[in-house]
């Protein structure tokens, strides 16, 4: 029905996937992908902890542990290691060996919304086990996350100029809808 | 010179939704929705106005996705069977409908205009919808720009640079395949922008890309014209801001025109409507209702039963609205020229699917703001982004701020608890394919081992589209969402663990090629890079 060469009539590089159905009878493709379905990582396959800003205010944090390496750093830990609590340790990043925030891991829980009382600023982290004496023993280190500027840069050197009535803050926009998407 | 620059862009953009497993898929009518409804008669207007020798620029964004379903023969031929469905269903309701006036000439509509986009898309276009597109870029009227890859949300994908890179890449790549050209700018999907990002845009060839307006307003440096110029990045990537005002007309609830209750209500449908009887041999799988694209009535209002639409009292309506539009932006232009040092600029973008889709008298209220502002030389001028840097390439120097245009402004809407758990897997899918692309980054183009890393590099696109975590907060198709990207992540482990044990199977490689036919000339390796 259509024509499916490139405009000047090259054709795709030597990657290119087969093309045309592969032999496999009706029902075979459904039977196929069920089978592959458990392929997906139902448990973590690594200790690490990353960081994504969701807001000028608010950061998420999501991490995992595989038992071996919580074993091993409980080990090194010693005595320490029954009162040890497993913790996130924030800190800004240009603050370092500055002030920080510990959110204590309850249980289970694999991820944590942190919120943060004035926006911007950069962050990282480390998941790890907190001695008595304050000091961490470190499981993961995060990746670092900036958190988006909340208001305008100050002016250089002279007053703000008006901002137009235009440019007055509105409420936030409609979400815009998709095929089968609305609010 | 002009009082004003306006730069009108709408992206087109829908989630690949193809399945060749099932004979019908509900979600493959989204394509085929958007094609009758939006695409067709966008087509259908520009190509009208090329032939009237009208004076216009329009920009559109056309995602990697979105170009490679409109080229997908299984697609093109589900969708004439698809218009053909529709077509008996009208004849029907034509007939049902004789005692009926107000709903009879509606079915005759509707059979006229269904019967029309199936003979436009066959007959004129061959099927493939992205020749129109090149046609009408090649006559100047559009400015075609794309977006990311499968429409990844790129500020939460950076946890794993090579994955923004590769979405960047594989959408400049497709762009050109198909359209002929490399795309000039790009529209960041959901306009998702961090600092930096300008970096991996500049490499991919973009020039140019939208931000919501406080990615303007809050930029490193306080810019001197708000959303009115654009903002140039270090490495000269530019930022145009979106006008919060052009938006608000259109998108609010409130405000917005797509509400006034003369025009035609989304959601009545005889698909929902009639007898299930009736209308179930037309629709999907005989089994399930969906909406039909017939329907009857119009918005009405709340606080009454809904009345029968009526086209000629919508056709006024819209005329009132292209003049209040358009007289507004001209006054908007005209307050703001007086504080700057050159003709402000007003962009406009919005999503390609609200016109006719949504808003059913979306195209004609399209069609009314072009044809007002066209030939508009001294007054507001259409522009597209690349025409407006090429008249004004000086423009202030700042990095905006991250933003995007979602909820709140941030990433909320692609980030809470009811779609975070998608992260972890998407992050751990993206290094572990590095790994693997790192480790046989010399494998020979061809072999089994090279096409499962293609294919699993395919998989992670599509887990990665902004859809599927969209969805799973507005809560409306979430169980297909979710099973979008555990299919899609599975498929991805699958794969490189038959690299990684030698255990290619290939009638499974050759059934997930097909299955997942997206970008055939996508290239693992440009995961082992960084």
């Amino acid at each position: 029905m259509s024509r499916k060469e490139h405009p000047d009539g090259s054709a795709a590089p030597g990657d290119a996937p087969a093309t045309g159905p592969p032999p496999i009878p009706p029902g075979g493709f459904l039977r196929l992908i069920d089978e592959i379905s458990s392929a997906f990582p139902e448990s973590p396959r690594t200790t690490a902890l990353s960081l994504m800003d969701v807001d000028p205010c608010r950061l998420h944090a999501y991490w995992s542990i595989l038992p071996n390496d919580l074993n091993a750093a409980r080990r090194d830990l010693g005595p320490d290691a029954a009162r040890a609590e497993l913790v996130i340790r924030i800190h800004g990043v240009d603050e370092s060996p500055g002030p920080y925030l510990d959110v204590v891991v309850r249980g289970a829980e694999a991820n944590r919304y942190i919120d943060f009382p004035r926006g911007g600023g950069t962050y990282s982290a480390e998941l790890g086990l907190r001695r008595s004496n304050g000091s961490l023993n470190v499981l993961a280190h995060s990746n670092p996350v900036t958190l988006p500027r909340a208001e305008p840069a100050p002016a250089a050197g002279r007053p703000a100029p008006a901002i137009p009535s235009s440019l007055d803050r509105r409420p936030p926009p409609r979400q815009r809808a998709r095929s089968g998407r609305h609010d | 010179m002009p009082k004003g620059y306006f730069i009108l862009l709408l992206h087109a953009h829908l989630p690949y939704v193809r399945h060749p497993e099932y004979e019908r898929f509900f979600e493959e009518n989204w394509l085929f929705e958007a094609i009758t409804d939006s695409y067709i008669p966008l087509i259908g207007t520009l190509e009208r106005f090329v032939r009237q020798d009208l004076r216009f620029r329009l920009t559109v964004s056309l995602s990697p996705s979105l170009l490679t379903m409109l080229q997908d023969d299984l697609l093109q031929e589900r969708y004439a069977g698809h218009m053909r469905r529709l077509i008996d269903l009208c004849g029907k309701e034509v007939e049902r409908t004789r005692r009926e006036p107000d709903f009879h000439r509606l079915a005759l509509m509707y059979h006229a205009r269904f019967t029309d986009a199936l003979r436009v898309f066959v007959d004129e276009y061959g099927g493939d919808l992205t020749a129109a597109f090149r046609r009408l870029h090649a006559s100047g009227a559009l400015e075609l720009i794309t977006s990311a890859a499968t429409h990844g949300y790129l500020p939460l994908l950076r946890v794993h640079p090579a994955s923004v890179r590769a979405q960047l890449a594989v959408a400049a790549q497709t762009f050109e395949r198909i359209i002929g050209h490399r795309a000039p700018g790009i529209w960041l999907p959901e306009c998702g922008y961090y600092p930096g990002l300008e970096t991996a845009l500049d490499e991919n060839g973009f020039r140019y890309f939208v931000v919501d307006a406080h990615g303007i307003d809050n930029a490193a440096t306080r810019p001197r014209h708000g959303t009115f110029a654009p903002l140039l990045c270090r490495n000269g990537v530019a930022a145009f801001g979106r006008d919060p005002d052009s938006s608000c007309q259109v998108w609010s609830a409130e405000e917005g025109y797509p509400g006034d209750p003369d025009f035609r209500e989304y959601y009545r449908d005889i698909g929902f409507d009639l007898d299930f009887d009736y209308v179930k041999s037309h629709i999907l799988d005989g089994r399930t209702r969906v909406n039909t694209g017939v329907k009857y009535y119009r918005i009405t209002g709340s606080d009454r039963d809904k009345q029968p639409y009526d086209p000629n009292r919508a056709r006024a309506r819209v005329a009132t609205y292209v003049q209040d539009f358009t007289t507004r932006r001209l006054e908007q232009a005209a307050r703001i020229a007086s504080t700057m040092d050159r003709p402000p600029m007003i962009l406009a973008p919005f999503d390609a699917e609200l016109f006719g889709h949504w808003w059913y008298e979306g195209p004609l209220w399209l069609e009314g703001v072009l044809q007002a502002l066209a030939n508009g030389e001294e007054s507001l001028q259409l522009v597209s982004p690349s025409d407006y840097l090429a008249r004004h390439g000086d423009s202030q120097v700042a990095t905006p701020s991250a933003s995007s245009w979602g909820y709140r402004g941030y990433s909320e809407m692609w980030l809470n608890e009811s779609n975070d758990w998608i992260y972890p897997h998407l992050h751990d899918a993206g290094r572990t394919l590095a790994e693997s692309a790192k480790r046989y980054r010399d494998e020979p183009a061809g072999t089994p081992r090279a096409r499962a890393l293609n294919q699993a590099a395919r998989s992670l696109l599509l887990a990665q589209a902004s859809d599927w975590p969209f969805i799973m907060k507005t809560g409306t198709t979430v169980e297909y969402a979710q099973r979008r990207v555990r299919d899609q992540v599975a498929r991805l482990h699958y794969l490189l663990s038959a690299v990684e044990t030698d255990t290619i199977d290939e009638t499974r490689l050759r059934a997930l090629e097909y299955m997942d036919n997206v970008f055939p000339d996508v290239d693992f390796r440009m995961y082992a890079e960084g």
